[in-house]
């Protein structure tokens, strides 16, 4: 079971800050989550990040990053302040 | 001195708190183009005021001031204003950013900067408008927190005011500007050293625009892409930037348990999420600013300033407390004892490692307990018993228990809340900082390398350095300019549709594009300020300057504008006796993985180094060439580059000697601040009408000399001076602008008090000598007088006293020799009579009336 976090924006759109998923890979485990939350996942998580215990996807296989049972996904949308 | 570009006032105040006196301060007007103003400008000023290797707590320590053209502008997020001056943490430079309404009103009182020198005899209040300065007693104020002396002030006008931190030399003591806070570098600590309470500006000064319909249409386009810009547009506001709390902590950039690591399993009980979900009663900002990052939640009862991701980061994770609302309360308190929550949130940090440690055991709180956290704010603002320690900050403290690794600080500032360990150019940031500790002065790569759109490999030293400068050099232009920096979030727009999203490929093809940027930035420091003579989008300062001023401002000499302003503030560190040395971060963050399964994850300072002084055109021991030196038209530094190029080390006693000697000089000044707390605790309520008095005199010497008139362009038609009017002389109705009528005129001044400091519409004129009522006084006959009273129901300045039954008495010092007293007593009785003021010999004994102005 991967377990997933959503921060911001996105959780306030698909209404969960967390979910449980069996997924193989990134890409599984987001279409996985599109099925569930619908349109309002898939809108906002374009411009998310996708981040496994802590590593950003996009340095890891991107979408076709491989996940393990127990793993710590995050979906993240875009900040910053100071 | 005034300068031809349009959107400055033109002029910068000097004021001498010590000979209570201000003039005028020449810049010349290349200097306004070369530096802009904020920290930029600031840093000029001060490198040629400062005196070398003084101590920030004495009177030589010089305060400046500066808004940007921007400021006020009604540019996006432009009101910040800022204060530079010698830093009470790291014995170089501090500038501290503030968007509190400050700087707008002193640009409005007709001021682009405000520097303030020596130090005041007694607590002062130094009132600023448009005809200039008056140092005014503030004895009454002094020992008082932030709210009760801001409930003091009069309304619209902008303020400056140190709480009891300031007054008793924390060395992280804070300035507050409305809700906005000047936190960092113990500028709050500089302005009690120098007996300054309170600073208050107000003017009605317009700004002039060289293309105001080109500048329009710049701002207009620029707010646009900002509310659309998912960064400005949604996640500030709606969260905050208390909503990077979960963001850092995925990213292993929350530091925690002070900073021994990058996350926190708790964290998201102090989220932003929570904070927005639970308690935001509606998001809030600066004036112009369409990001509206700011806070009011609903806590305890009453709606309050919410805290900012820095405050909860570092009194949240990092002393490991769970508990939201205990830090909103920590952060109200930090405002009204005016104390910067980063420095002092990390030394608390760094004092409960040193309990954890067994070295500091009396310490009343440690991580995950903090019980006794109220009373120990208390005691550091008051410097009371162990509050005394931690009031150092955590360098000098953790010195002193002789355990120095346990402070985490570059130069002697505590660091901001990230974990540089998750984000290494983040760490090289710190390092080069000019200020010490600080993720904005450091170039913020923690958005680059970690929470932004785009991000390139947070554990790669590989164009970090080149990144870092482009970024701190951007940063200094924008803060010279005025503005914030938050809207440069928006310089990486969102994700376009081909490349689909962050977690795609196309987001890994333009972190490995961001990997190889040295290849264009590594040629940053020998880049001429002519080239890249053009307007980005994504960079819509320059347009905006450009369209407000009428200065030629472009990409290039935009950045130009940073890299001067860097390098002048590098320059006045390297005079006060910093060095390479000080380039430096504790070995926690250097030399310890953060992660166990990943050995990279420390920062490679060493690496990154170098190559960061290569960059810059800096020489080995971090000093900037000679030729850099001219290339930014710097020539007033040669003489200190060559001194360091001869001996990099050749200032460093300097620091040495002041670090050896603060302490006393911290003793001095404190003991004379103690006992007029005590003088003031003593006889607040008399030094209160003692004050309220004086004011109402002086307001009364003034409308003697004057004559009054309501400027028609300021005028918004109100009506409050017409109603003011005890003789009906203002001509006015509805949407129309008030005329005074002079013929009708008693020059009571009622109008003038009447119309508000924010239109300031009724102006003062010089009387002249033959309409001067300067001595003229009015006197009751007392055996004329029917003690009726109406002549004390009558006086518009409430100059007489009168009780039934007893003879009416006029008070000589606030008596405006208007007249009506006399025109109102009945004429059967004619009891009230004028004469020369000299004749008069009583003094007066009415007590004191009036307030503002």
């Amino acid at each position: 079971m991967i377990k997933v976090k959503m921060l911001t924006h996105l959780a306030r759109a698909v209404g969960a800050q967390e979910a449980a998923i069996e997924a193989q890979t990134i890409g599984h485990l987001l279409s996985a989550l599109s099925k569930q939350y619908g349109a309002p996942f898939d809108a906002q998580v374009k411009t998310c990040k996708v981040l496994v215990n802590g590593t950003n996807v996009a340095f890891l296989k991107g979408t076709g990053t491989k996940l393990a049972d127990g793993d710590e996904v995050v979906l993240m949308p875009p900040m910053a302040g100071g | 001195m005034a300068t031809r570009f349009a959107g400055y006032a033109g002029r910068i105040l000097d004021v001498d708190l010590a000979a209570r006196t201000w003039r005028l301060y020449p810049v010349p007007e290349l200097t306004f183009e070369q530096f802009l103003g904020g920290k930029a400008l600031a840093a000029r000023i001060l490198w040629d005021e400062i005196e070398p290797g003084i101590d920030p707590l004495s009177p030589k320590n010089v305060m400046v001031f500066t808004t940007g053209p921007l400021t006020g502008s009604g540019a996006p997020a432009a009101s910040r204003f800022n204060c530079s001056s010698k830093n009470v943490l790291t014995g170089g430079i501090i500038s501290s950013n503030c968007g509190g309404d400050f700087g707008l009103y002193l640009k409005r009182a007709g001021y682009d900067g405000l520097i303030v020198r020596g130090r005041a005899d007694m607590p002062t209040w130094l009132e600023i408008d448009e005809a200039g300065v008056r140092f005014l007693d503030a004895r009454h104020l002094w020992g008082l927190d932030v709210e009760e002396v801001q409930q003091q002030l009069p309304a619209k006008v902008g303020h400056l005011v140190i709480g009891p931190a300031g007054e008793n030399l924390v060395r992280y003591a804070a300035i507050l500007s409305g809700e906005r806070v000047l936190g960092r570098g113990g500028v709050g600590a500089i302005m009690g050293s120098k007996n300054l309470k309170v600073v208050t500006a107000s003017g009605a000064r317009r700004m002039r625009f060289n293309d105001a319909k080109a500048f329009g249409k710049s701002v207009e386009k620029w707010v646009g892409a900002l509310r659309k810009h998912s960064i400005t547009g949604r996640q500030l506001p709606r969260y905050g930037t208390a909503g990077m709390v979960t963001g850092t902590n995925a990213t292993n950039t929350l530091p925690t348990h002070n900073f021994h690591r990058g996350n926190w399993e708790h964290a998201d009980e102090i989220s932003g999420e929570v904070m927005a979900e639970r308690d935001l009663v509606m998001n809030d900002g600066c004036t112009s600013c369409p990001i509206r990052c700011g806070r009011m939640i609903a806590h305890d009862g009453r709606h309050m300033k919410g805290p900012e991701f820095e405050t909860v980061g570092m009194f949240g994770s990092n002393i490991e407390n769970r508990q939201l609302t205990r830090i909103y309360d920590w952060n109200r308190l930090c405002d009204l004892l005016g104390m910067d929550t980063i420095s002092l949130g990390s030394t608390i940090a760094s004092a409960m490692e040193l309990k954890e440690r067994g070295l500091m055991p009396d310490l009343p709180v440690a991580f995950g307990d903090s019980v006794a956290m109220d009373q120990l704010l208390h005691d550091i603002a008051w410097r009371r018993g162990i509050g005394d320690v931690l009031a150092e900050g955590a360098m000098r403290m953790a010195a002193r228990y002789g355990a120095p690794e346990v402070a985490m600080h570059s130069k002697g500032m505590e660091f901001a809340a990230y974990e540089p360990r998750g984000a290494v150019g983040h760490g090289l940031g710190y390092a080069t900082s000019n200020r010490g500790g600080c993720h904005i002065n450091g170039g913020y790569l923690v958005f680059f390398e970690a929470l932004g759109p785009v991000n390139i490999d947070p554990l790669t030293p590989l164009s970090k350095p080149a990144l870092a400068i482009f970024q701190q050099n951007l940063f200094e232009a924008v803060a010279a300019s005025g503005g914030c920096i938050f809207p440069t979030y928006a310089i990486l727009p969102d994700m376009p549709a081909w490349v689909a999203s962050p977690h795609g490929a196309g987001a890994r093809i333009l972190g490995e594009v961001l990997k190889m940027s040295h290849k264009v930035l590594g040629g940053q420091g020998r880049m001429s300020p002519k080239s890249l003579g053009f307007h980005v989008p994504l960079i819509p300062h320059t347009k905006s300057i450009e369209t407000l001023t009428g200065m030629k401002i472009r990409l290039g000499s935009f950045t130009a504008v940073g890299e001067r302003g860097f390098t002048m503030e590098r320059l006045f560190n390297l005079r006060e006796g910093l060095t390479a040395e000080d380039d430096s971060l504790p070995k926690r963050l250097t030399d310890e993985p953060q992660r166990e399964d990943r050995p990279d994850s420390k920062v490679p300072l060493k690496e990154m180094l170098p190559v960061y002084y290569e960059v810059r055109d800096w020489d080995v021991h971090g000093v900037p060439r000679q030729r850099l030196i001219q290339k930014l038209d710097m020539g007033y530094a040669e003489p200190v580059v060559k001194a360091l190029e001869a001996d990099p080390l050749a200032f460093k006693a300097r620091r040495t000697g002041l670090f050896a000697r603060e302490d006393q000089v911290l003793r001095e000044v404190l003991a004379t601040a103690r006992q007029r707390q005590q003088e003031a605790e003593g006889g607040r309520e008399s030094l209160r009408a003692a004050f309220n008095r004086q004011r109402a005199i002086e307001r009364a010497d003034r409308i003697r000399q004057s004559m009054f008139r309501v400027e028609e362009a300021r005028c918004k038609q109100c009506g409050l001076c017409a109603k003011a009017c005890p003789v009906d002389a203002i001509r006015w109705a509805e949407g129309v602008h008030a005329v005074v009528e002079q013929e009708k005129c008693i020059r009571c001044g009622e109008c003038w008090v009447a119309c508000p400091p924010h239109y300031d519409a009724v102006v003062l004129e010089p009387a002249g000598v033959e309409k001067d009522r300067s001595a003229i006084a009015y006197r009751v006959i007392d055996e004329k007088c029917e003690k009726c009273g109406i002549c004390f129901k009558k006086c518009p300045v409430d100059a007489i006293a009168w009780q039934k039954k007893e003879i009416a008495r006029i008070d000589d010092a606030l008596c405006v020799a208007c007249g009506r007293c006399k025109d109102v007593c009945p004429p059967k009785w004619a009891a009230i009579v004028a004469e020369a003021r000299a004749a008069r010999s009583q003094p007066s004994t009415v007590p004191a009336q009036g307030g503002h102005p």
